[in-house]
Formats: structure tokens, sequence, C-alpha cells
């Protein structure tokens, strides 16, 4: 009877070592994990926000690349958004969120710029990078702008195109509203801009 | 005792709004082109609809409104400012469609920004905005900069005694030429002729920078139209702030400070009277405050010492001023850098010469520079007239154009302005605070909305307050119109209701 | 004979009228930036003399 609430306890214990262990190991790879993915991944608008605080610091951003981009000597500048439509642009059928975009200008030297390729528009949903770099609060290089130099560049996300599906009831639309313009314009029959 | 109109007065307003929203549509056929080539064909659908909503609304008033009747002077003032509401109406239609809106009066709040050339926008994901969308919205800021009257007036009434009269009402008075229809035309050879040379310049620019050639058309000619109107419309959220180049930047301050010139100006400048250029009272005003304006934000900027070479003093500071001081609004900062790096002093700086703004009988916003003149020789005639004898006549003039004696019909008109411009202001600044923004912001923006200017210091966004929506569109309404039309059209509002009705006793 | 002459006039007269609108384009873009250069100038000046 003894023996076994004895041994009984010591399985208890033996449960109780292995869970913290298995609570510490897990806490330790996600505390690892989170290092490694984004935990030092800063918002634009904190950057915008707080341009002082960030002035000269090493950053990390995510985001589309949206617009042109402009090759500029040693350079090429992009721009990067990482609003709610960098994922889903609303051309490919995300509902507006109530904000407007929110992005900044990243300078990437040439060598590190060549797997950069379409931006995003209304015909596409640009690449998903991730920026790493130096951002400046107001760059002296670059007449006092707000911007990231960046120092490495990593591709997420491939662009690809936006399909844009006719949509019929637009057109339906249209049909209803140009027999209703030729009915008034027969009922008008004089010429609509005759005025002297 | 005041008298209700008549139902004769009515359809001549309804077939005098019906041939504006003609001109509104017909304006969307450059936009539902430019759609067509760019394969855009649901934005291109957008814009069918709209143009044919204003061919049956413009059809309808032609079938209902008939009159034979000509414009009398409250008439034109009431179709301007009436017309101006129902072209907003109708012409966010495309802009609705899109897609791009979280509500109808979204919509309608860049359509009246658009027109009255300020340049606040509440669209989402302009980023991701068509071709189309953004050649409606840039034109119409350029359409809406000559005046939407001007347009109709050019292309539509074919010569009415009574269309000066609506013209006037846009806020106009200048009389360029003799006519009316001359006049109007004078001002669309001059702004066409700026928009050739303004966008060629611009292409080449942003082709140096490093554009590909299709985009780098389109954008030149859609910057060139923002700025020219004094609009502030850019194509891209980041404004001029995308371009990072000082040479766009350079080019579009030259295109909006001559844009905010009177085009009586231009016309005597380009009629061989060149010297016009330094006597002009506009041109002084404008000189003198933007020179103590920039003065001002220099203390600020110092203070702050964000932007530390001259470059970025010039690219950040002055560029952001005289693009407040003539109304436009393009800027190359964030919103929020208003606040955080501009500082106290440079915002307040902003705001004045936001208040001020450009000259009268142009694209832009403000009290304009000619009442500030007058403003400024009424003090110095009363100091005048005070240290001179007491038998002694003393006269003062301005230089506009010609000599103009100041009189005290002149200075009072001038003084009403400004306060009607001066009470919108703070009405619009104390709304904002009590919606718990912070008084500079608010101010900030009621002035910017106000003088049709564009600039935010980040209280314009698609989540403002409903009721703040509202108001900014009434003052950028009444700020453009410079108050005279609204009069007008509240006071036939107000006698409808409330006039004595002649109608059956007198016919 | 006489449409000719009247061509030289009309042509005369479009030439005038074209230096005209180009000379006039030319003094408003020099004076917009000569403002700008003397309001800057001004600011550098005043910077450097009233610390």
């Amino acid at each position: 009877m003894k023996d076994t609430k004895k041994s009984s306890k010591s399985i208890l214990g033996a449960l109780a070592l292995v869970l913290v262990a298995v609570l510490v190991a897990g806490t330790l790879i996600l505390a690892h994990g989170s290092t490694c993915h984004g935990s030092e991944k800063t918002r634009i608008n904190d950057l915008i926000e707080n341009a002082k605080e960030y002035d000269g610091r090493n950053v990390m951003v995510e985001g589309e690349v949206v617009g042109d981009k402009l090759q500029r000597g040693e350079y090429v500048l992009i721009t990067v958004n990482d609003d709610p439509y960098s994922k889903q642009s609303i051309p490919s059928g995300s509902k507006p969120k109530g904000v407007g975009n929110i992005g900044i200008g990243v300078w990437v030297p040439n060598n590190k710029a060549k797997e950069i390729s379409v931006p995003g528009s209304y015909e596409r949903q640009g690449q998903y990078v991730r920026i790493e770099g130096v951002f400046n609060r107001a760059c002296a290089e670059h007449g006092g702008d707000m911007d990231i130099h960046a120092e490495n560049v990593e591709i997420l996300k491939s662009a690809h195109l936006i399909r844009h599906h006719i949509q019929f009831w637009k057109l339906l639309i249209v049909l209803v509203l140009s027999s209703i313009t030729i009915a008034l314009l027969l009922a008008v029959r004089r010429p609509a801009k005759k005025i002297e | 005792m005041i008298f209700a109109p008549l139902r004769e007065d009515l359809k001549l307003i309804g077939w005098g709004i019906g041939h504006v929203i003609l001109g509104v549509g017909a304006i969307m056929l450059i936009p539902l082109g430019v759609a067509a080539l760019s394969s855009e064909w649901n934005v291109a659908l957008d814009f069918a609809i709209g143009i044919l909503t204003c061919l049956i609304f413009s059809l309808t008033t032609e079938l209902t409104c008939h009159s034979e009747k000509d414009f009398s002077w409250s008439h034109g003032l009431i179709v301007a400012a009436a017309g101006w509401i129902v072209a907003m109406v109708l012409g966010a239609i495309p802009h609705y469609l899109s897609g791009h809106f979280g509500s109808y009066l979204d919509a309608c709040f860049d359509l009246m920004s658009g027109y009255t050339t300020t340049g606040l926008y509440l669209l989402q994901d302009l980023d991701h905005a068509s071709n189309g969308l953004n050649m409606w919205r840039h034109l119409l800021t350029y359409v809406g900069g000559q005046g939407i009257i001007v347009f109709t007036l050019t292309f539509l009434f074919a010569g009415t005694a009574g269309a000066f009269k609506i013209y006037v009402g846009e806020g106009k008075e200048e009389k360029i030429l003799p006519n009316v229809i001359q006049t109007a035309r004078a001002i669309w050879i001059i702004s066409l002729t700026y928009l050739i040379v303004g966008s060629a310049a611009l292409w080449i620019s942003l082709s140096f920078e490093g554009m590909s050639p299709g985009r780098s058309l389109l954008h030149s000619i859609w910057l060139f139209m923002g700025a020219w109107s004094t609009g502030g419309f850019a194509p891209q959220s980041l404004n001029l702030l995308y371009y990072h180049s000082f040479l766009v930047e350079i080019l579009t301050m030259v295109i909006f400070v001559i844009g905010s010139f009177n085009f009586a100006l231009h016309y005597a400048v380009w009629q061989g009277k060149r010297s016009e250029i330094v006597k002009n009272v506009e041109i002084r005003s404008f000189a003198t405050t933007v020179t103590i304006t920039a003065l001002i934000m220099g203390i600020g900027m110092q203070k702050m010492g964000t932007y530390g070479n001259a470059l970025s003093v010039f690219r950040k500071g002055f560029y952001n001023l005289v693009s407040a001081h003539t109304t436009t609004g393009n800027n190359t900062i964030y919103a929020t850098s208003f606040i955080k790096e501009f500082g106290f002093i440079a915002m307040w700086a902003t705001i004045i010469a936001m208040a001020i703004g450009a000259s009268a009988c142009s694209t832009g916003g403000g009290f304009k520079g000619f009442r500030m003149g007058i403003l400024y020789r009424s003090i110095r005639w009363d100091v005048r007239r005070m240290v001179s004898p007491e038998s002694s006549v003393v006269v003062e003039k301005i230089h506009h154009i010609k000599d103009i004696f100041l009189d005290d019909r002149m200075i009072k008109s001038a003084m009403t302005i400004i306060l009607c411009y001066v009470a919108v202001y703070v009405v619009g600044g104390i709304l904002g605070i009590m919606y718990g923004y912070s008084p500079s912001v608010a101010f900030f923006d009621a002035v910017s909305a106000a003088s049709n200017t564009g600039h935010s210091a980040g209280l314009v966004s698609p989540g403002m307050p409903v009721l703040l929506k509202i108001y900014y569109i009434f003052a950028m309404w009444a700020g453009r119109l410079e108050f005279v039309s609204v009069f007008a059209l509240g006071g036939m509002i107000v006698s409808l209701y409330r006039g004595e009705r002649l109608k059956r006793t007198l016919r | 004979m006489k449409r000719t002459r009247r061509n030289k006039y009309k042509s005369r007269f479009a030439f005038t009228t074209g230096l005209n609108y180009f000379l006039g384009i030319l003094t408003e873009i020099a004076f917009v930036l000569a403002l700008s250069s003397a309001v800057m100038l001004l600011y550098f000046v005043l910077e450097k003399t009233v610390r």
C-alpha cells in the first residue's frame, strides 16, 4: 500500500518535471522563433509618428512595392506600403478599410535591387518585400526626405496580376440609362443646346 | 419684405444648372477615353454611367425648365452656387462606383475638393487606383480651377447676355475682355498653353528621373493639372514626396505660383505689358506676405532643428510654405510632420500663409492678394488723412492692370469677404477642437479646407467625424465661391418659404 | 495682290502674338525663380547674422 503510494508520487513528480521541461523548452523555442521572424519589424506609421526616436537607427519594415522602380545613379528608389491594402488592394477585391495608404521611400543599392521587378498598381499586386536598413528622419543626402537606406532586401511574396472581370450589373445600368436617354432625346426633339 | 421666387425664376435656374451638368458630363468623356485606352473596362463603365446620368439630368431640365427669360444677377449667382452642388453629387458617381470610397459622402467630399482646387481627399488605396479614376480626379481639379462655369460658358452657352452674371457668381469678377465669352476663352487659352508647356517640362524631367515614358507622360499631365489649378492632387499617396526629386519640385513650384496669378495679370503680361508683373498690387502683396511668413517659418525651423542643410530647408520648408500660400497643397512631407518636424511656429506660419492665399480671379483661394492690398492701402490712407491738413484731399490708389482709386465701398466689400473667411476658418477650427483634435491641427485643416489649400496635419482622413466632413464640404464650396453666391442661394431658399407670393396678384 | 498683302500682315500679327506669349511665359517663370531665390537668400543672410 505504502509502496504503491510512493511509486504514484514519484510518477507524478516525474510527469511534473517533464511538463515543466516541455513548457520551458516551448517558450524558449517560441521566443527564439519570434526574434528570428519579425519581432524587430516596425510599422511604417510608427516610423513617421516617432521619427525623432528612430532617426539613424536600423529598422526592418515589410510591405508591398508600389508605383515605380526609379533608377537614380547607384540607387534604385522604390516606395514600400504596409497599409491594409498591401496584402489585398481594392481593385483585387478588398473593401475600403477606413484608412489611406501608408508608405515610405526606400533607396536600394543597385546590386540589391535586381530581384525587385514589378511594383503594385491598378493592374497588379506588387511584390511583398522585407527591407532592412537605416531610417532617416531628414536625410541630408536626399534633400531632407524621410526615407530608408536599405542594406538588405528580401522578397517574401512575388507580384501577381489582378484579374478584372467585367461587372455585368454596371453594364445593365448603362443599358437602362441609355434607353432612358434615348427616350428623353426623342421627347426633347429640338437640339439640346439651342439658346439664342 | 422679400419676394418668393416665381415659377419662371426656378425654371430659369433649373435650366442653367442643367447646362452646367451637361458640361460635367462632357468632361467625363476624357477619363472614359483614358480608361478605354488603358483597357480598364469596369472603370470605363463607371464613367459611362456618370455621363448618362448627367445627360438625363440635363435633358430633364431642358424638358421641364425651358424658359424665354434671360438671367438677372440673382439668377446667375444661384445657378453658380447650386450648379456646383449638383455637379458634386453627379460627378461623384464614377468615384463611388470605383470602390475606393467608404461612403457616397466621402466621394462627394473628394469631388468638392477637386472642383474647388482644394486637394484634400478621402479616397482610399490611391496607390492602386486606375488611370481612368486618376484622370478624372486631376481633370476635375483642372477644370474646377478655371471654373466649371467658365468651361460651360466657353463651350456650351452660345452667348447670352446673362452669361456674365453666372460667371461672376463663380467668384471671378474680372472682365479681361469686354465680352464674357471672350474672357472665358482667354482664360482657357492661357491655361491650355501652360498645360502643354508645363506637362512637356515635367515629362522630360520625370523621364530623366527614371520613370518609363508612358507612365511619366500620364504623371506629368496629372502633376501639371494638380499644380496649375493650385489643387494639389497627385497620382500617388505620398504626393510630391513620392518622386524624391528636386527637379520635379522646382518645376511644380513654378507651375503653382504662376497658376496662382490673376488671369487678368497673365493676359496683360502676355499682351506685352511685362512690367505689370512687378507693379501689380497682388504680386506685391504676395511677395511681401510670402517673405514674412517664410521668415517666421525659418525661425520656427531653427528652433526645431530638423532640417540641417540649405537644400532641406528649401525643399521641405519653403516649398510647402509656398504651396500653402498659393493654396495648392502639394507637399513633400507627411501630414504629421507638420506637427512633429515643423513645430508650432512653422505650422502657424503655414496657417497664416494658407489664410491669406492667392490672387483674385485665379485658380486659388483664401483672402486673396487683392483684398490684402486694399486692406494695407486703406490703413495707409487713414494714417495719411490723419497727418494731412484738414482741408487737403488725400487720395489713395492701387495698381491692378490700371490705377484704381480706393473708395469706401471697395474697402467695405473687401473687409466683408475677409470677415466671412475668418468666420468660416474659426468655426471649422472650433468644431475640430470640440471633436478632440489639438487646436493647431484643428485650425490647420479648417483653414486649409476653407482657403482651398489641401495641406493636412492629419485631421482629414476617411475616419473623420461625419459632421466635420459635411462642414468641410461647405467650407470648400463657400470659400471657393467667395460667399456672395452662397448668400444668394441661402436667400432664395429662405424666400421660397417666407417670401411674399406675388404671382397671382401681379400677373 | 490684295490677298497676299493681307496674308503678310496676318502672319506678322501671328508672329508678334506668339512672341509676346513666349516672352510673357518667360517673364512669369523668371519672376517666380527670382522671388524664391530672393526669399531664400534673405533667410540665409538673417540666419547667419541674427542669432
